[in-house]
């Protein structure tokens, strides 16, 4: 099994695209740090500060792309012949790619969040406090708050994502589904509230999880998602938890 | 005999209705190098693939006295194996594909030995990406050499080569079968798998039509004697009436059993007063005698 982790975080690290993300986060966290400080008036330093200055999106999008891509480009290059003929499982295989998808999520948000204290104190030192009031409670609590409940949601979409990966042998796909269903829920989410209003069970829907991050911060929206945050916070785990676990049934059966 | 390291039993494989493999039984003794020889779509690919737990099937795998299934092939530990095309990560350097599928760590020397081998040094340390068919080809050969197999299960291994790379290969499968090194191998070049080869499996639609060794293959062919004379209409009357076989419409052309036949021929040909210029011996090759076997079994 360590064997296996070491090869998938061998194939990710010598991939340039994993150095170049990090070199753009870095400069979006700065980015976005020194336009809420030239620009106060649209930028508002702490609320951006509670997001990594607006990177976790970003982060968002790029390990969507890496989860499709761990496991669709062994299909792609044909390197899944080479990889499923050694000693270990399937099941193996698709475990060790989650893990190294989750110590690289881990990775880009621990990453930018040392990132952001860094712009903060450099940039925008005077605009805030960590320990002034934000949403509801201290900064720094809503940032943490935010920055848990947002990995946690991310992993709700990265789970979904590896299933695709597995059921579709094509990392475009993949990619697509978890990217659009980003974007579906922004634009749904208004239209969601409503049926969840009128059809109670509606609120058990998987969308209705990715909720969870804003949620944390503003209470008050429990009013539309119908659900406390520790519903939210196991709902999200137990998708994550059916979504990968019937992404493994079917890597397991899968013929190469 | 020693313990197979490969034994196959009853293999059947199906795709949706269609069954392209039908009992397949066979095994590969140690240190023998084992052709694997069929038609386009014969199921060699497929054999090897369910040998290796790339695609499900029914039957028992046996490699190296443990069982092998799809769920559970620790023993693959013990084989190397390049499949169809190689799979090849583009963004890799050669050296890199070798490190990341490389056991333990005294493997460095391992590798190097490999590149020398197949004398990849030239690009070995350069990405992958801009390889050419042979390049790629040849760093897949290396990858199913790792780690001191076995068994090693080559699909077509001679393709892209060229004849310098072919002859490297082929000295490289030959001093590793000397170590004791067992190979299946599948390859339509018969004239290159004659050179290799020393047991023979020939399939047919998915069955196993002959399980056989080389040499006692190439023994049941035809042998041909060739004479060039100076009156070839006398010569062919003389020898079929003293009842030789003649084939062919143009030459004098006997079919032998033995070589000490042209002894005979001679001498009744010079009995016969026809004058004989040039004697030449004609054998029909693996691919001679495969292609006489599959047509056989196509009119059954
Ligand atoms: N994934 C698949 N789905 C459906 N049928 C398949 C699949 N793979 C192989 N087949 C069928 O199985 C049969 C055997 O294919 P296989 O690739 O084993 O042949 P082969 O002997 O390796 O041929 P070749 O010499 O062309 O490489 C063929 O009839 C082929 O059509
Ligand atoms: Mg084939």
């Amino acid at each position: 099994m360590w064997t296996l982790y070491k090869q998938e975080s061998f194939k990710l690290l010598k991939k340039k695209s994993t150095l170049w993300i990090s070199i753009v986060l870095a400069l979006i966290v700065f980015g976005f740090a020194l336009t809420s400080r030239l620009q106060p008036k649209y930028f508002s330093a702490s609320v951006l500060f509670t997001t990594n200055f607006g990177s976790t999106t970003f982060i968002m999008f790029f390990l969507i792309a890496a989860a499709a891509s761990i496991v669709t480009m062994e299909f792609q290059y044909g390197t899944i012949k080479t990889v499923v003929s050694q000693r270990y499982s399937r099941s193996m295989i698709l475990v060790s790619k989650w893990l190294v998808i989750l110590t690289y999520s881990l990775y880009l948000y621990v990453m930018t969040a040392v990132l952001a204290l860094i712009a903060k104190f450099v940039f925008v030192n005077d605009k805030f406090s960590l320990t002034g009031t934000g949403y509801n409670n201290d900064i720094w609590q809503d940032w943490l708050a935010n920055l848990g409940a947002g990995l946690l949601t991310l992993w709700l979409l990265i789970s979904l994502v590896f299933l695709l990966a597995t059921l579709f042998k094509s990392s475009a796909v993949a990619i697509s589904v978890g990217i659009l269903g980003y974007f579906v829920l922004n634009i749904v989410s208004s239209v969601m509230f409503i049926l969840i209003h009128s059809h109670e069970w509606l609120k058990w829907n998987p969308i209705n999880f990715l909720n969870y991050g804003s949620q944390v911060l503003e209470p008050s929206l429990s009013k539309l998602t119908r659900l406390s945050d520790v519903q939210l916070f196991w709902g999200n785990v137990g998708y994550i938890a059916l979504f990968l676990l019937i992404g493994l049934l079917l890597f397991r059966k899968r013929n190469v | 005999m020693a313990e197979a390291v490969l034994t196959v039993k009853n293999l059947n494989k199906s795709f949706g209705r269609k069954q392209v493999l039908h009992k397949i039984s066979f095994s590969c003794a140690p240190g023998r190098i084992v052709g694997l020889v069929g038609a386009n779509g014969a199921g060699k690919t497929t054999i090897m693939k369910a040998v290796l737990s790339l695609t499900s099937s029914t039957g028992e795998v046996t490699i190296d006295g443990q069982k092998s299934t799809f769920d559970h092939h620790p023993v693959l530990d013990e084989v190397g194996a390049l499949i169809e095309y190689p799979g090849i990560y583009p963004y890799l350097s050669g050296r890199d594909h070798l490190k990341l599928f490389a056991m333990g760590n005294k493997n460095t020397q391992d590798i190097q030995a490999l590149v020398d081998a197949l004398n990849m040094d030239k690009y070995i340390d350069t990405k992958a990406r801009n390889y050419s068919l042979g390049m790629k080809q040849k760093l897949g050969i290396a990858m199913a050499f790792l780690n001191n197999p076995k068994l090693v299960i080559l699909d077509e291994p001679m393709n892209g080569l060229d004849p310098q790379a072919t002859k490297e290969l082929r000295d490289l499968i030959i001093a590793k079968r000397d170590e004791g090194v067992t190979f299946l191998i599948s390859s339509h070049i018969l004239s290159e798998l004659q050179k290799l080869a020393e047991d023979l499996i020939i399939i047919d639609h998915g069955k196993i039509v002959q399980e056989t060794t080389m040499d006692a293959l190439l023994e049941s062919n035809n042998h041909f004697v060739v004479v060039s004379t100076t009156d070839d209409v006398k010569a062919k009357q003389v020898l079929s009436e003293t009842g030789y076989k003649l084939v062919g419409d143009v030459e004098v052309k006997i079919q032998t059993k033995t070589d000490d036949a042209v002894a005979d021929v001679l001498k009744t040909l010079s009995d016969n007063q026809v004058t004989v210029t040039d004697v030449q011996h004609q054998d029909e090759d693996l691919e001679g005698s495969v292609l006489k076997l599959l047509d056989s079994e196509d009119q059954k």
